[in-house]
Formats: C-alpha cells, sequence, structure tokens
C-alpha cells in the first residue's frame, strides 16, 4: 500500500495532465470559434500535436520507456510522414 | 511498492517480461498508427481538392456533441492512467474505481455517439441515404463519408479498449490485479492511443467550417 506521498503523485499527475488537455482544447475551440482568425486549421493541427505530445509522455511515458520502445512507436510516424511527404509532393508540384 | 508479478512463460525476470509486453503492444500501435493514418492521408488529400466543400459539410457537425465527447474521453485517459498507477503500487482500491470511471466514461462516449448519429440521420447527414442533405455536392459528400466511417471504426477500437478494461476489473475482483499490473499498463496504452486519434478528429470533424 502506497504511503501519503505515493497516493498523492498517482492521484495529481494524470490530473494535471488532464488539466492541460482541457486547456489546450478549449484554446483551440475559442481560435477555432472566433471570428476572421487566419489558419485555423494550422493552429488546431498544431494543438493537437501538444496534446499528442503531452499523452504520449505524460500518460504512455514513452519518454521514460526504452529506447527499443521508442524506436518502435517512432517508426510508425516515419512510415506515415513518408506517405504524407511524397504524395504531397507530388499534388503540389504539378 | 510493486507486488511481485505473475510471471508466464518463456519468462524468468519481471523486467525482460515487462519490457516485451510493452514492445509487442507498441509493435501494434505503431501498425495502428498506419492504419488510422491511412485515413487521415485520405482526408487531407480530399479536403486539398475541395476546402470550401469540406468547410460546408462540416459546420453541421454537431459541436455540442463532439466536444462533450472530447471532455469524456481525455477524462476517461487520467482515471485509466490514475488505475494502472495505483494498481502497480498495490493501492488497489484506487485501481477499483479508476477501472470503474473509465468503463463509465467510455460508455458514455458511446451513448453520445448514439444520440448524435441520431440526430445526424435526422438531419439527412447520412451520404448512401436517398435524401442526403448535400447530394451532388463533392466535398461535402466526402466529408460526411469521412465522418460515418472514421467514428464508426473509432467507435469499434473504443468498444474493445472497453472490453480489455472491463477485463482489468475481473482481475481486480478475483484478487489478481495486483500482480498482473503489467496486463494493466498495456490496456492502458492502447486506450490512450484511442484517446489521441479521438483528440485528432475532434478538430478535423467539429472545427472545420466554423
Amino acid at each position: 500500500m502506497p504511503d501519503d506521498a505515493d497516493r498523492r503523485r498517482i492521484l495529481l499527475a494524470p490530473c494535471g495532465i488532464w488539466a492541460a488537455l482541457v486547456l489546450l482544447g478549449g484554446i483551440s475551440l475559442a481560435y477555432a470559434l472566433a471570428p476572421g482568425l487566419p489558419f485555423k486549421l494550422v493552429a488546431s493541427l498544431a494543438i493537437v500535436i501538444a496534446q499528442g505530445g503531452l499523452v504520449l509522455i505524460g500518460f504512455m511515458r514513452l519518454g521514460k520507456s526504452s529506447a527499443l520502445v521508442r524506436t518502435t512507436a517512432l517508426a510508425g510516424v516515419v512510415w506515415l510522414s513518408f506517405l504524407f511527404l511524397m504524395t504531397f509532393a507530388d499534388l503540389w508540384t504539378r | 511498492m510493486s507486488a511481485a508479478p505473475i510471471l508466464v512463460e518463456p519468462f524468468e525476470e519481471p523486467e525482460r517480461q515487462r519490457e516485451a509486453m510493452v514492445f509487442g503492444l507498441w509493435l501494434f500501435l505503431a501498425t495502428e498508427i498506419l492504419f488510422f493514418g491511412g485515413f487521415f492521408f485520405l482526408y487531407a488529400v480530399a479536403r486539398m481538392q475541395d476546402p470550401d466543400g469540406f468547410a460546408r459539410g462540416g459546420a453541421h457537425a454537431n459541436l455540442l456533441l463532439g466536444t462533450i465527447n472530447t471532455i469524456l474521453l481525455m477524462t476517461s485517459s487520467a482515471t485509466l492512467t490514475i488505475a494502472e498507477r495505483a494498481a502497480r503500487d498495490g493501492w488497489m482500491r484506487a485501481a477499483r474505481w479508476g477501472i470503474i470511471f473509465t468503463l463509465m466514461l467510455g460508455t458514455a462516449f458511446l451513448v453520445v455517439k448514439g444520440f448524435e448519429y441520431r440526430e445526424d440521420l435526422a438531419e439527412h447527414l447520412f451520404p448512401a441515404a436517398p435524401d442526403f442533405s448535400f447530394a451532388g455536392e463533392t466535398g461535402a459528400t466526402r466529408f460526411w463519408s469521412f465522418y460515418w466511417f472514421i467514428t464508426l471504426v473509432h467507435a469499434i477500437h473504443l468498444t474493445i479498449g472497453l472490453g480489455c478494461v472491463a477485463r482489468l476489473l475481473w482481475l481486480e475482483r478475483q484478487g489478481t490485479l495486483a500482480r498482473r499490473w503489467m496486463v494493466a499498463e498495456v490496456t492502458t496504452l492502447y486506450w490512450h492511443l484511442v484517446d489521441i486519434v479521438w483528440l485528432l478528429l475532434w478538430p478535423l470533424l467539429y472545427l472545420v467550417g466554423r
């Protein structure tokens, strides 16, 4: 059974990350609903990247994982980025 | 302090078993990233070809229910993380309630999604229906085709996740979860990926066209 300090750590750390996720979601929503602002898609995607980073680092503890696990996680993103890069390189240069 | 984990063949050390389980799950998650990534790729190309049509279609998505579901999923990620860390440290009361709250939040997500689907159908937003609101509009039709497909695929993933989380509750009731916290850890990793996918879907489906 954990002591009081461990209990606080177990409860408070995820709650802090949750609060940050909600705050970022609120910023994304406010920016999307505000009339006349530029780059709405870019702003919302940038916020999603920040939220995803919070989940990966804070909830999934990817930063504390082994190099093997981090490489595996990165592999999915890297191969996916090739799909996007090659296709859009073609579409944008036609 | 973690309880001594139950080891399964061929592992003789807890750390090696944990590394194998987490690695195996991440290998699966990498394929999931590619799976969902393909659909996001389709979205990007279709939207680039007709951004105005996408905006017209997206303006009819139910922002309130989509936002409620986003908060529900973010909260469920926090409660499941608490459950997993509590189970690892042997605080089983917190683990039990974390799992129960996660099940409730995940189920609430599906219920809200069901209400949203009902409203979408009432507003004739199903592209295969003969009275589809955007019949003949390529961009809006593609948006709603993507909406139905990707939200259904996501809901299937979430339902599988609920089954995995329900199994954690069963393990807790059996009294073995404290020694099988690695199962809780990999279940939590899967749940978080389903959450990340939704975090990306929310702006693409509900904030487009606002």
